[in-house]
């Protein structure tokens, strides 16, 4: 593992996942808090980051961060960046992944975003929900909008990222395969394991530490809809995902890269039991302490 | 329908009763082969005191709703803004919205907004299911939100006029051609139940993973208990008798699944 480096004037740390070639960029949060996408009763403190691909001339960015960490992530950039051109991608566009995009794309005179596309022609709704993203971008920028499918790939600072559009998400959500590295950039999927340190961090062999119940926990709050399924699909698609994109390095939004392609293994199917777990969990109903219409505070 | 609205116009926004501005935007979606345009709407409900936004509208349309927003208003202030999830096409113009109106406050599920919008944290109100805003007249109540994607979602019912906000759910109309964005589900034929071509679109992904029949009883609660006599959606139009439309929007979205659930 290499040692971070630590900015000196904010609670962020960059940290180097592949020596001169990937970092991971962003804060840390408070892990005890009611948050919609987190565990309740965790305590310590959770990385949230995006992370930036660079080679001598380019660079990459996977995520923007939180608005929170907007001054750790700009100055991290600045010194990462340098005189590099940048592209940025997004694996969700969702608020804790795309809200600093503006400013980077200013700040660093982008001239390509590359959106996850998550189309079926069959379906209008994902069709209109591309539409909806790409006049979103187009009310503060007009660079080049490149939409990714399943079978396309970002090049770009020396690397090659496959695109995997995986079956556990809530919104439109890609993952990104680099091959070369063999880092699966796989979004709000595996993220949590507070730490009392700051910044992001790696774990390799802590992964034993790692129980199925942890893992039901983290993805029963977000992905609750996995409750009541059958999740052979989900689980059969997991699979095929680590079969077909073998990864030596898990690198999520938020929580600790996972470094090593045994330890990827060994909590892969740890999840895979969790689904299961969550699957025979009887759906939960979202009347069960609705007492009616004004039942509850005025709050204003 | 008894209460007044417009006339429509083939475009937003639309008086949907002296109490309710239905307004926002649609866009332009090439979909097998045609030109047709989906919904980004929100709602605006006028109290005898207050006022409150119910989700803030696509960012590609703040000319028209700033625009229908003044127009509505006039010398009144927006008290409230509702974005029922954070997610863009709800939220995107919350800041812009916040801005042009310093004295509204932001209501709904705020547990995870500090983190978006540090910025704005003083000007939020959490609100739970059951929890309530007075408007004067009538009340905006939170309630369940039976169908939804990211769990921060609300819906939200107003108890005067029956209204129910319903965000990315009952999107009955799906899509709409040129001329129909301002039309009502009374004012529009009804699809036969063996012709409902939305039996493949889905706005909610998990849908496919699901039985979603175990879902109804949630909704058939909560209809029941509210007894709404207007439903109102983000993407689709104005549902005036849901008493109709319920039975064909659940049967559209019992789509097929991918893997039905294991026998108990």
């Amino acid at each position: 593992m290499t040692a971070p480096m630590k900015a000196e004037s904010h609670e962020s740390i960059v940290r180097p996942i592949v020596d001169g070639k990937i970092y991971a960029i962003g804060g840390s949060i408070d892990a005890n808090q009611d948050l919609t996408w987190l565990p309740l009763g965790l305590s310590g403190r959770l990385p949230v980051q995006g992370y930036l691909i660079r080679n001598a001339d380019q660079a990459l960015l996977i995520d923007t961060g939180l608005v929170v960490h907007i001054d750790a992530i700009r100055e991290a950039l600045d010194d990462l960046i340098g005189k590099r051109t940048l592209e940025v991608t997004m694996t969700r566009r969702e608020m804790d992944t795309i809200m600093n995009l503006p400013w980077i794309l200013e700040r660093y005179a982008v001239k390509k975003v590359h959106f996850g596309g998550d189309i079926s022609p069959l379906d209008f709704f994902d069709i209109l929900e591309e539409v909806a993203a790409e006049a979103q971008a187009r009310a503060f920028t007009d660079i080049e909008l490149a939409w990714l499918r399943p079978g396309l790939a970002v090049e770009y600072a020396g690397v090659h990222c496959d695109v995997v559009r995986p079956s556990v998400r809530v919104l439109a959500t890609q993952w990104l395969y680099e091959t070369s590295s063999k880092t699966l950039f796989c979004a709000d999927f595996l993220g949590f394991l507070p730490t009392d340190r700051d910044g992001p961090y790696v774990i390799g062999e802590e992964v034993e530490q790692i129980s199925v119940d942890q893992i039901v926990a983290h993805l029963g709050r977000k992905f609750d809809w996995l409750r009541g399924i059958n999740p052979e699909p989900i689980t059969n698609d997991l699979r095929r995902v680590l079969n077909d994109f073998p990864p030596d390095r898990l690198c999520p939004n938020y929580g600790p890269t996972i470094e090593g392609a045994e330890n990827v293994k060994r909590l892969w199917e740890k999840a895979c039991a969790a689904i299961e777990k969550i699957g025979a969990q009887p759906r939960e109903s979202v009347t069960a302490d609705f007492k009616g219409p004004t039942s509850g505070r005025r709050i204003a | 329908m008894n209460i007044a609205a417009s006339k429509p116009t083939g475009n937003l926004p639309r008086v949907v009763s002296p109490n309710l501005l239905w307004l926002g935007g649609c866009l332009p979606v090439e979909y097998r082969g045609q030109t047709v345009f989906g919904h980004f709407s929100i709602y605006l409900v006028m109290g005898s005191e207050k006022t409150m936004l119910v989700d803030t509208g696509h960012p590609g349309h703040w000319p028209e709703v700033s625009k229908a927003l003044r127009a509505a208003l006039g010398d009144r202030k927006l008290d409230y803004i509702f974005p029922t999830h954070a997610e863009l096409p709800h939220a995107g113009l919350l800041p812009k919205l916040m801005e042009v109106y310093p004295d509204a406050l932001c209501v709904g599920d705020m547990r995870d907004w500090h983190l978006y919008y540090p910025e704005l944290v003083d000007r939020m109100r959490h609100a739970n299911v059951g929890d309530y805003v007075s408007l004067g007249d009538r009340n905006v109540c939170f309630v369940p939100a039976v169908w939804r994607d990211i769990p921060n979602t609300l819906w939200a019912f107003e108890d005067t006029d029956r209204v129910l906000f319903v965000s990315d759910s009952f999107a009955y109309l799906h899509y709409h051609h040129p001329g129909e964005s301002d039309y009502f589900t009374s004012e529009m034929p009804l699809p036969e139940v063996g012709m409902i071509q939305f039996f493949n679109e889905r706005a909610l992904q998990w849908t496919r993973f699901t039985d979603v029949q175990t879902t109804f009883g949630d909704a058939d609660f909560l209809m029941e208990t509210l007894k709404p006599r207007i439903i109102a959606p983000a993407h689709g139009g104005i549902i005036d008798n849901p008493e109709i439309i319920t039975p064909h929007m659940k049967v559209g979205m019992t789509v097929e699944q991918v893997a039905p659930p294991a026998a108990s």
